[in-house]
């Protein structure tokens, strides 16, 4: 198998006792479309300032294409086959966006520019500081892909974008993923991860709760059902076998997290009087709840047989 | 070179700073011209006056100069030792003091470091970029002192003139080494700023504050105490043992800001 587009190898930043991330471990093949998920917080702008070389780990090891982020020289020829969106990307304000490019494109290339460009129209001669929140978004777009990177890294790349450019962004992914470029992006939103992933890495408190396939990943996190009813709810009621979860909530309504089949569900409804109901997509928290439950279980057995 | 596209960057955003800087230099120089005449012909006997100065203020504002009345130890007094020496070369720390760390500030380092360009390159580059600011700022004065004794008929050594800005250059590129090795050490920019001119006011002071006391070796931290405009103005005398000592400072500091720069975490 060929060297991993990224490979990231018990990964550990401290800032002091302050843990930023702690041993993480997953690698990216060469031409996947990859999401990094997680809540804001829980370590992913650490985990892409560390790839890049931004950060020094406490410990571990990031690979681009094979080479050690701590090798500098070698490192620094990588870097010409990579393209980055920061988090916030801010550029100079003072400073049109054609000599923003201009400048970057001294520094690592723009044979793909004007091809970016029609494709994520910026007003070019304007300065930076009267930018939107979108068109800065735009124009760290192009920074990016324009010397036509190898690998690229993103940090929640579609915050400001507005929906049909998001859109625009998803598709043009899909297709530098066809072209073999491997695309890591971050994010809190799983539909985003949904939309365009072929696999998720998920993230919490600095730590790596799962890697996934997107397939399983959605099989595995269902629909959230929410029921209120003047009734006392009994939750033996709705014990189906595709249950995944299921609550009663402090105000009496019933949650239920469920992979399918609503005729159970529906003829179990029958019995109680309806006030309210609710059927919706499962949002990124109660897929993290699921998998953070699953991780303090697995801790807790742990710690119980070191201790016995 | 891509130290050469950062250092062209960065000196294009910092034009028209530059500009309110050489503007303001041009008229503080050509009023101080301008005062001259009046003040030759005053009653008042400037070199006593000078005389009664303590010997620190003496040795801040004056330097060696022991004849006012001429053009060249006038201006050594109001113009280079004060102006030249404190404020231009505070302006240069402060301003150089933004170099690295007003990117890592507003983050768009991240933009930067993530080409082809190591910590190294990106450190020269900025320091690159301040040469031809300074020089700018150089030939301003340069141009306006020769002017302005034209305008009022006065007779200037232009070689010694040259002389004091040549040597005056590299101090003012030494203080943008300061500002630069603060900037690559600090986050942010207020506190690379106040560090950078911190140091340069404060050695200063130091330098002036110690002469003739048992403490006179402190003012050798000072980057003042390596060049005498008045000896240079007035007297023609090069003290090359002074150059060496500003250009081995200056060399010293940006290898030292750039080996700084590459070990440090940005975030």
């Amino acid at each position: 198998m060929s060297v991993p587009a990224i490979d990231i190898d018990g990964l550990t930043k401290f800032y002091g006792d302050v843990r930023g991330v702690e041993a993480l471990s997953f690698s990216v093949p060469k031409g996947e479309l990859f999401g990094f998920l997680g809540p804001n917080g829980a370590g992913k702008s650490t985990t892409i300032r560390l790839l890049l070389g931004l950060l020094k780990p406490t410990d571990g090891t990031a690979r681009i294409l094979g080479v050690p982020v701590d090798d500098r020289a070698a490192f620094l020829d990588v870097l010409a086959r990579v393209g980055h969106i920061p988090g916030d990307p801010r550029f100079y304000d003072d400073v049109s966006g054609r000599k923003t490019l201009d400048y970057f494109a001294g520094l690592s290339g723009d044979a793909r520019r004007d091809e970016l460009l029609d494709r994520f129209p910026v007003p070019l001669d304007r300065p930076v500081r009267a930018y939107s929140r979108g068109n800065r978004q735009k124009l760290a777009i192009v920074q990016a892909f324009m010397h036509d990177p190898r690998v690229v890294v993103m940090d929640e790349p579609t915050s400001g974008l507005d929906p049909l450019v998001q859109q625009e962004f998803y598709e043009f992914l899909r297709e530098e993923r066809d072209r073999g470029v491997t695309v890591f992006f971050s994010t809190h939103i799983l539909g985003e991860v949904r939309e365009v992933c072929d696999r998720v890495a998920i993230i919490r408190d600095g730590r790596l709760v799962a890697v996934e396939d997107i397939d399983d990943l959605l099989a595995r996190s269902g629909k959230v059902v929410t029921v209120r009813s003047p009734d006392a709810i009994d939750l033996a009621d709705f014990d189906f076998p595709e249950t995944i979860d299921a609550s009663i909530e402090p105000d009496g309504s019933l949650r239920l997290v469920t992979s399918g089949d609503y005729d159970a569900l529906v003829d179990a409804l029958d019995g109680y009087r309806i006030d309210d109901l609710e059927v919706r997509e499962t949002a990124i928290e109660d897929v993290f709840l699921h998998f953070y439950d699953e991780s303090e279980v697995e801790r807790g057995d742990a710690e119980e047989s070191a201790d016995a | 070179m891509r130290e050469l596209d950062i250092a062209a960057f960065e000196f294009a955003r910092r034009r028209r700073g530059l500009l309110v800087v050489c503007v303001l230099l041009v008229a503080t120089a050509g009023l101080t011209i301008a005062v001259f005449p009046s003040f030759g012909e005053s009653d008042v006997d400037f070199a006593e006056l000078l005389e009664s100065y303590p010997d620190e203020l003496q040795a801040a504002f004056v330097g060696s100069v022991t004849d006012i009345s001429s053009l060249e130890g006038y201006l050594v007094i109001e113009l280079y030792q004060l102006v030249w020496l404190l404020i231009v070369g505070s302006y240069f720390a402060y301003a150089a003091g933004s170099l690295v760390a007003g990117e890592v500030d507003r983050q768009s380092v991240e933009l930067v470091l993530v080409r082809p360009v190591s910590r190294t390159r990106f450190v020269v580059g900025k320091f690159l970029a301040m040469l031809p600011a300074v020089a700018v700022v150089d030939l301003a004065l340069l141009a306006a002192v020769v002017v302005g004794a034209g305008l009022i008929d006065e007779e200037i050594h232009l070689y010694r003139l040259l002389a004091v800005h040549a040597v005056g250059g590299l101090y003012l590129v030494a203080c943008v080494a300061v500002g630069l090795l603060a900037s690559a050490f600090f986050g942010r920019v207020r506190r690379a700023q106040g560090a950078a001119i911190g140091v340069v006011f404060g050695t200063f002071l130091l330098d002036s504050l110690t002469v003739d006391t048992d403490y006179e070796f402190l003012g050798s931290l000072s980057l003042t105490r390596y060049l005498d405009p008045g000896e240079l103005l007035v007297a023609g005398d090069v003290d090359w043992g002074g150059v060496a000592v500003l250009v081995a400072v200056t060399c010293a500091f940006v290898v030292l800001a750039a080996e700084v720069f590459e070990r440090r975490d940005l975030s």
